[in-house]
């Protein structure tokens, strides 16, 4: 009797240890311990009081958190001039559940396929350079998710993290003021890489991405450019375009080369940030 | 061309134990399948697979057409698995669907496999029997959603992998069997087609390619009964991978995206000796 007992445990164990093999790799957390606030198309979820997570978060600052989300959902529409009513689901994690989650490469993640976003609250109000104090960031993950829904998915992630820098104006480093913690711009960050000649061109960016903030800086400021010279309508059409079609595409869009695009772009960056425009 | 290429190498040349003989038994059959299926929100594959929400969810029913084919050194079972389309929902987390029109979101797919079997060893009154199985895989979700913003993947996966099986006789009519089956759908000879339908009617296309770990697991009891058999049984599948903006490759500056899937399937199956 104890012998087919063991014969069955045997079995049992050969077929679960590897199929445990996919669990080592993945680690779902689709717990249901959240408070939903929505506003407009703002759908905030938020740990509730008794969670170990809980977010310090007071009432006037989650109604400025749906207020400001709404704003920019609004801004990033009729900037690009696209039509787009979803709504947008915001998680905010603390930052010890969050490093869990995202490994604490971050601030924030956006899976546009499923109109979410997954923000690190950091447990104060950080002022904007548009002068609004914001708590989960500004524009950047709510760009990421329109756009790769209204314009048909990101082909490069240069353009991708482009818009999403352009449209939210600020850098990713922030700093000490009178008043607390604010954002720098993204003029102010650009004008320091412009300045140590650390300019990095489109094509290297196409090409070459890398999660730093010398291309995130540039490709915002090479997206403004598009939308500058070449127009949003223009810009919006490279957006889905992969980076191996992306030089032929830009001269069947533009009528341009892309050398001669970018001889256009260092132009544009000497008289957006030469020495005769330091102030 | 290169996938029906693939498609015909992978089930006509890797079929090498069919020449085995004599054939001492076929058998055929018909199963009817319930399946619970979760897609999850996984992030880069840079990132750990850590976020879960929200997550889309949907109950497809189905049916499947077997037959398997033993010979004194090896059994071969061939499967072709239909789900019919049904619909998809979505679930912040509190069981609020805040995304799709679930009435215009629907999942189906169907899939192809063989199995290739051989004897391992006999403990006891247990058996263990190890092989390979090629499989190709056909699905198509269709999102459609709140605002009428429609995306759409169709993915056509051909992948092969490692099988290992159990058969326990706990009277001798009555089978226990339990199994286990990896199977790597490869980038190369896989494919995945994506079309987004904004809300201004601009369709975009673009093509994927897509690199899938799927694993079977499977237990189900299995009664013998004159001419027949009579099976019931539950899977546990799961599928995680990476699909490729371009081609195959992870280099930082492709556009990658995660899958995350997990499904649990119940069914009931009979089954006739032909032979």
């Amino acid at each position: 009797m104890l012998r087919r007992q063991l014969y069955i445990v045997l079995i049992i164990a050969s077929l679960l240890i590897p199929s445990g093999c996919g669990d080592l790799l993945m680690d779902i957390n689709a717990d249901n311990e959240w408070v939903v606030r929505s506003s407009g198309n703002i759908i905030l979820h938020y740990r509730p009081a008794r969670h170990r997570f809980v977010l310090p978060l007071t009432e006037s600052a989650v109604e400025t958190i749906l207020e400001n989300k709404n704003y920019y959902y609004n801004f990033i529409r009729d900037t690009l001039n696209i039509k787009f009513s979803d709504n947008i689901l915001i998680y905010l994690y603390r930052y010890d559940e969050a490093f869990q989650k995202t490994d604490g490469r971050g601030r924030g993640v956006a899976i546009p396929g499923t109109l979410s976003y997954h923000w690190i609250y950091h447990g104060y109000p950080i002022l904007h350079p548009d002068g609004r104090e914001v708590y989960a960031g500004g524009a950047h993950e709510i760009v990421h998710v329109i756009t790769h829904q209204a314009l048909g998915g990101a082909g490069t992630i240069a353009l991708s993290e482009g818009y999403a820098v352009a449209l939210d104006g600020r850098s990713m480093n922030t700093e000490i003021y009178e008043g607390g913690r604010r954002y720098t711009t993204l003029i102010e960050s650009m004008k320091e890489f412009y300045t140590n000649d650390s300019v990095l061109m489109p094509g290297y960016l196409i090409d070459n991405w890398e999660f730093t903030r010398s291309h995130y800086t540039n490709a915002g400021v090479f997206t403004m450019f598009l939308f500058e010279t070449y127009g949003i309508e223009t810009a919006n059409r490279l957006f889905p375009v992969p980076r191996n079609r992306f030089r032929q595409n830009f001269l069947e869009l533009t009528g341009t080369t892309f050398e001669a695009m970018e001889q256009q772009y260092l132009e544009y960056l000497d008289a957006v940030f030469g020495t005769e425009n330091t102030d | 061309m290169k996938t029906v290429l693939s498609i015909v190498l992978i089930f006509v040349i890797v079929l090498p134990g069919l020449s085995d003989k004599p054939v001492p038994s076929v058998s055929a059959g018909l199963s009817a399948t319930y399946n619970q299926h979760r897609s999850y929100t996984p992030l880069y594959p840079s990132v750990p697979l850590r976020v879960g929400l929200p997550l889309f969810l949907s109950s497809p029913v189905g049916f499947e057409l077997f037959s398997t084919v033993k010979t004194d050194r090896s059994d071969h079972m061939f499967t072709l698995s239909v789900s019919f389309p049904a619909q998809i929902t979505s679930d912040n987390g509190t069981g609020h669907n805040f995304i799709l029109d679930t009435n215009n979101s629907s999942y189906w797919g169907t899939t192809l496999e063989y199995r290739y079997l051989r004897g391992l060893f006999d403990w006891g009154r247990a058996s263990f029997y190890y092989g390979f199985t090629p499989a190709v895989l056909f699905e198509r979700k269709t999102m459609t959603y709140l605002s009428g913003h429609r995306n759409r993947w169709t993915d056509l996966d051909l992948g092969i992998g490692a099988v290992v099986e159990t058969r326990y006789p706990v009277h001798p009519r009555l089978y226990v069997n339990g199994s286990f089956a990896g199977v790597v759908f490869l980038p190369y000879i896989s494919r995945r087609w994506y079309e987004s339908v904004n809300e201004e009617g601009i369709v975009i296309t673009s093509r994927h390619t897509p690199l899938v770990y799927r694993s079977v697991l499977e237990f189900y009891v299995q009664w013998e009964r004159g001419y027949g058999h009579i099976s019931a049984g539950y899977r546990r599948l799961h599928r995680m991978g990476v699909v490729f903006r371009d081609s195959p490759g992870f280099t930082i500056d492709n556009i990658i995206h995660g899958l995350l899937e997990r499904e649990h399937e119940l069914y009931i199956a009979y089954s006739i000796k032909i032979r």
